[in-house]
């Protein structure tokens, strides 16, 4: 079973990150200082609001957002207690 | 050693000072194009850094960071999803879409808008230490003339 994040999640995962999120020309850029003071930007093409992510975009959100892999990010968005 | 490269150094880069590089800017101008010679500009009112400024062929700047700042995409299918990706490893910028040709288009509208965003606040991405050298790959993009040409760059 495959494990698949959405636009919402991602934003979710950010919001709760401390990022926000602005709309660009033709993405959302979800961007701020993570509570370790890192700065962190993702950028996401407005047509995949509404839809799964790809593996590889999800792949390279997590490295992005400093996860240590797709699980562990997994486990953060369903972890609500969870820092980072 | 350190002394004769020194000298070697001032010889083969010369060094201006601010007034002297205004005074014969032209000159400069013409020899940088005509011999491909780069030229320093220092302030030597200021004593506190030894940075300076070049004056080079745009021309040659072009042809080696065309050279040396080549794209790599990374192409995936996700077939559970049914949807290709494509990642930039160089620039971090990466999309997904139902076909190649659909993610090609959203991932130069992505790196242009990354572009634009990149060069608008310069003074903060060029000291980030995962997004500096991001600059030579990006000016790459901003010196095509339209974009087929950034496709072309980009190894679409």
């Amino acid at each position: 079973m495959g494990v698949t994040f959405t636009f919402e999640d991602i934003s979710e995962i950010c919001r709760r990150l401390g990022l926000s999120v602005r709309k660009s020309k033709s993405n959302y850029v979800l961007e701020g200082t993570d509570p370790g003071g890192n700065f962190l930007r993702v950028s996401i093409h407005w047509k995949a609001d509404g839809r799964n992510l790809a593996k590889g975009t999800v792949s390279q959100i997590a490295t992005d957002l400093g996860f240590k892999d797709v699980a562990d990010m997994r486990d953060f968005l369903h972890n609500k207690k969870r820092k980072r | 050693m350190k002394k004769e490269l020194n000298k070697l150094n001032k010889m083969m880069l010369p060094v201006n000072s601010i007034s002297q590089a205004r005074t014969e800017f032209q000159k400069l101008f013409k020899q940088a194009i005509l011999t491909n010679r780069e030229f320093l500009a220092e302030n030597a009112k200021e004593t506190s850094t030894d940075e300076t400024v070049s004056i080079i062929r745009t021309k040659l700047l072009d042809e080696w960071l065309d050279r040396a700042y080549t794209f790599k995409p990374i192409w995936e299918l996700d077939e559970e999803n049914g949807l290709w990706s494509v990642t930039l490893p160089e620039i971090r910028v990466y999309t997904d879409a139902p076909t190649r040709e659909e993610a090609a288009e959203q991932l130069t509208e992505l790196v242009l808008d990354y572009c634009e965003d990149y060069f608008n606040r310069l003074d903060l991405f060029t000291v980030l230490p995962d997004r500096h050298g991001h600059y030579p790959y990006l000016r790459r993009i901003i010196r095509c003339k339209g974009t087929s040409e950034v496709k072309e760059v980009l190894n679409l």
